[in-house]
């Protein structure tokens, strides 16, 4: 617009006569190096970094909770299979924390199509989901994987991610130190953190940090500011880390600790049944850590018009190593924090009796001892 | 140890371990064990029919399988090959490598005074203060900003300095350093560091007169408290001028849009050969923290100042001559509530020739230094009140336009006296009339290079 109104007032200056031109495009430098490496990361990374959209039902009664949360993520392999920071996807309590989990996650692609995904792995002690996301395998590209191992301050590196909701942002920066220790919204610690001045923002979380060969080298997690926005400090989780318990987290769902031989009763759904207190233990195995330490399970029926109703009540689980429990978050927390080799001891509320139910799954035969108090 | 869990070839045959994945919502929980997708063939009858009772469309039932038969065999991905460092991530490397081991992390802890809020008339004590610093020369300097070991009330004066002050150097080891010269007026500190000459490398010295908008520079500090961070960035622009935290005007100042946050003051600014081309010394944001907007006093400036910092402990003014007692000393040995005593003169100084008179003491005597001889208590300068604060009346020293004589109340056995001093006046070598002039006697005096403040 301005060029023309520009042209047309030197026209009419200087009274020529003729079809307006457009200018004509300055003569340019090549592309750097550096800017032509950037670009080709770029066209292959914005096919593995996706938008993560998740949320609560409206009506749940977490509902006075920020019901909306929004992240990025980035495919991990060709299975589907999608990695990104747990606090993308759990809610926020009104003090901030991110203690209840999405129950409804979309996963949108390049192609603007959003997809439906389900977390299928989680470890809030790395803060990190695994997803699995519905889409076509075909549009589903992974980075290249990278090691963070033999990286080096002042090396150059590139982020995307979806800053304010910007899909496929790309920020560029530097190493700004390694080998940092940081804790997560779960006041766990993460240790080898990568640090660098590249922006990231509201809205990255959950997105890959990579070298100039488009590696994968981090996953940016936090940032320091004042401002809430991007002051040049972010942190991310190392690759080798990631490279480490994302597997794990795919084949088991969890890492950190022994399986048991339980399963839990989702909350909300406990709430509904009328459980106030307690984590509800369902579906003890046979053979299990769990059943040998005389663990029971409730028992549920649904009826005709597809509620679920209580059969035999089993135990709820109150406590974990005297430390009483809040929600099934700080029951995962807790696991992942417990040290190897110790007996898990829970705090059980059977029949409004309180139990103590030792397990202990790095013994050959599992204990039995159970105590009443 | 999954491979029991592992059961999508059969569908029909849902465990309630896999409806927590199914029916959205139910059940969360990572099944605890392993054996239950096998061993819920073998569950109880009741637990098998009611599954039927919830509608389970054919797509979840696929995408569970999916998801069962995708966990199988997890592994590390394998790493691809990378390419090697470009020139210049060598050359920032390099810079970090050498520069780390000359800056340093610098904890103020603030003496016990609170301010009050002149807005709210609430009282409030200093935050301990943190900054970052660098490593001047080989006789163990550092120079930081002055803001960051000074104390201000609420208006921007600084009212006190750091009681203490901790050094931390790159290989993590803490040392105890002293303000050995400041200027207010440029917001620079030079620091004595107590630490073996050896772990102190000095940063290697660039020039801030052929500096280019456009050329490429690299931060290193201690932003939020994260030691030895580097950032990189471009010269914005040259030949600012920006106040500083005192508001007194800084000229040729370089701006930058390399990350500097709260921690970055006194910090480095370095070209790619990792000489030092300006000291970090404020940013322009509305939130804190940075903005890309960052200001370097220039290396030309500090390369004038700090060594007249190091060599007289102030700058910008000839020495007037005499030496002030810190306050608590004041109080302690002369019960003073109001004033600065005034402890030594220097022979043939302005301020001897001014006239004015110390208090000396005997520091013979087991119980403590004692009085011997009354001497001059400042009470303003300039016409405006100390009370009893030495570092108001350094700030007020700093803020004294030059040239002009120094016009000092002074409180002489109960009588307040003007005296001027003219320090930009040249000295006579005459006679003076000072008691502190007369041929010393035998009397141990409390000298004031030691504890006293020079002036």
């Amino acid at each position: 617009m301005t060029a023309l109104r520009l042209s047309s007032l030197v026209l009419g200056s200087t009274l020529i006569v003729a079809a307006p031109k457009p200018p004509s495009i300055a003569k340019s430098f090549p592309t750097s190096a550096a800017e032509k490496q950037r670009a080709a990361v770029f066209q292959r990374a914005q096919h593995a970094v996706v938008f993560i959209r998740a949320a609560l039902p409206p009506n749940s009664e977490a509902a006075h909770q920020r019901s909306i949360k929004t992240g990025t993520g980035f495919v991990w392999d060709e299975l589907g299979h999608v990695v990104t920071n747990y606090h993308v996807i759990a809610m926020d309590d009104p003090a901030g924390n991110p203690w209840t989990e999405a129950t409804s996650i979309t996963v949108t692609l390049k192609n603007g199509k959003a997809y439906k995904a389900k977390v299928i792995g989680r470890s809030l002690a790395y803060n990190l989901a695994v997803l699995h996301v519905f889409a076509p395998l075909a549009h589903l590209r992974p980075l290249p994987m990278g090691t963070s191992k033999t990286l080096r301050v002042g090396q150059s590196v590139l982020a995307m991610g979806n800053a304010f909701g910007l899909h496929n942002t790309l920020t560029k920066g530097i190493i700004s130190n390694l080998g940092r220790e940081l804790p997560t919204p779960y006041q766990t610690p993460i240790q080898d953190i990568i640090q660098t001045d590249t922006s990231i923002n509201p809205g990255d979380s959950g997105g890959p940090l990579m070298d100039m060969a488009g590696r994968l080298i981090g996953m940016n997690m936090a940032i320091a500011t004042t401002s809430g926005c991007s002051a040049g400090v972010a942190f991310a989780i190392p690759a080798d880390t990631l490279n480490r318990v994302v597997p794990k987290l795919i084949e088991k769902q969890q890492q950190g600790w022994p399986e048991l031989g339980f399963t839990l009763l989702r909350p909300s759904k406990a709430l509904e049944l009328g459980i106030q207190e307690g984590l509800a233990v369902m579906d003890v195995q046979q053979g299990s850590y769990a059943r040998k330490a005389g663990l029971q399970a409730w028992r549920f029926e649904v009826s005709q018009k597809g509620q679920l109703m209580v059969q035999d009540e089993g135990d709820l689980i109150v406590g974990l190593n005297h430390q009483r429990l809040f929600n099934e978050l700080h029951f995962f927390v807790l696991m992942e924090k417990h040290p190897k080799g110790q007996p898990f001891v829970l705090d059980v509320l059977r029949s409004g009796r309180r139990l103590q139910i030792h397990i202990d799954p790095w013994r050959k035969t599992s204990a039995t001892d159970k105590s009443e108090h | 140890m999954s491979e029991n869990r592992f059961c999508s070839p059969c569908p029909p045959l849902l465990s309630w371990s896999k409806l927590n994945f199914v029916l959205a919502g139910i059940l969360l929980a990572p099944p605890l064990c392993a054996q239950h997708a096998m061993k819920g063939k073998k569950k109880p009858a009741h637990a098998q029919p009611n599954i039927g009772g919830i509608p389970l469309s054919q797509e979840e039932r696929q995408q569970e399988a999916v998801i069962e038969a995708n966990r199988k065999g997890a592994k590390p991905r394998p790493i691809a090959p990378g390419i090697p460092l470009s020139p210049e991530e060598k050359q920032r490397e390099a810079v970090f490598q050498s520069a780390k081991q000359s800056v340093v992390f610098i904890n103020a802890l603030p003496p016990n005074v609170a301010f009050e809020n002149p807005q709210t008339g609430q009282w409030v004590l200093p935050p301990p203060g943190t900054g970052s610093g660098f490593v001047w020369d080989e006789r163990g300097h550092v120079v930081t900003n002055y803001h960051v070991i000074a104390v201000e009330d609420q208006v921007g004066i600084p009212r006190a300095e750091a009681k203490e002050l901790r050094v931390s150097l790159q290989n993590g080891k803490q040392y105890q350093a002293r303000v050995i010269g400041r200027s207010i007026a440029f917001d620079i500190a030079v620091l004595q560091v107590f630490a073996p000459s050896a772990e102190l490398k000095p940063l290697s010295l660039g020039t801030s007169k052929h500096l280019r908008v456009g050329q490429s520079v690299l931060a290193l500090g201690n932003p939020f408290g994260y030691d030895h961070t580097l950032t990189t960035g471009i010269i914005s622009s040259l030949g600012r001028e920006i106040l500083t935290a005192y508001k007194t005007p800084l000229r040729d100042v370089i701006q930058t849009d390399a990350a500097i946050n709260p921690g970055n003051s006194g910090g480095p600014l370095m070209d790619m050969s990792g000489r030092l081309i300006g000291m970090n010394a404020a940013i322009t944001s509305t939130s804190g923290s940075s903005a890309g907007v960052g200001f370097a006093i220039p290396a030309d400036t500090l390369n004038r100042i700090v060594p007249e910092l190091i060599e007289k402990g102030v700058q910008g003014r000839p020495e007037i001559g005499f030496d002030l007692l810190p306050p608590e000393e004041a109080y302690r040995l002369l019960g003073v509530k109001e004033g600065l005593a005034i402890v030594n003169i220097v022979p043939d100084s302005h301020a001897a020739k001014a006239g004015l008179r110390p208090f000396r003491f005997d520091t013979s005597a087991k119980s403590g230094p004692q009085v011997i001889e009354q001497g001059d208590l400042v009470i303003s300068l300039d016409g405006k009140r100390v009370a009893s604060e030495l570092y108001l009346f350094l700030y007020l020293m700093e803020m004294h336009p030059k040239g002009k004589p120094f016009l000092l109340e002074i409180l002489r056995k109960g009588q307040h006296m003007l005296v001027s001093i003219d320090p930009w006046q040249k000295l006579n070598p005459t006679k003076s009339k000072t008691p502190s002039s007369k041929k010393p006697d035998n009397t141990p005096l409390l000298d004031g290079a030691g504890i006293g403040q020079p002036i």
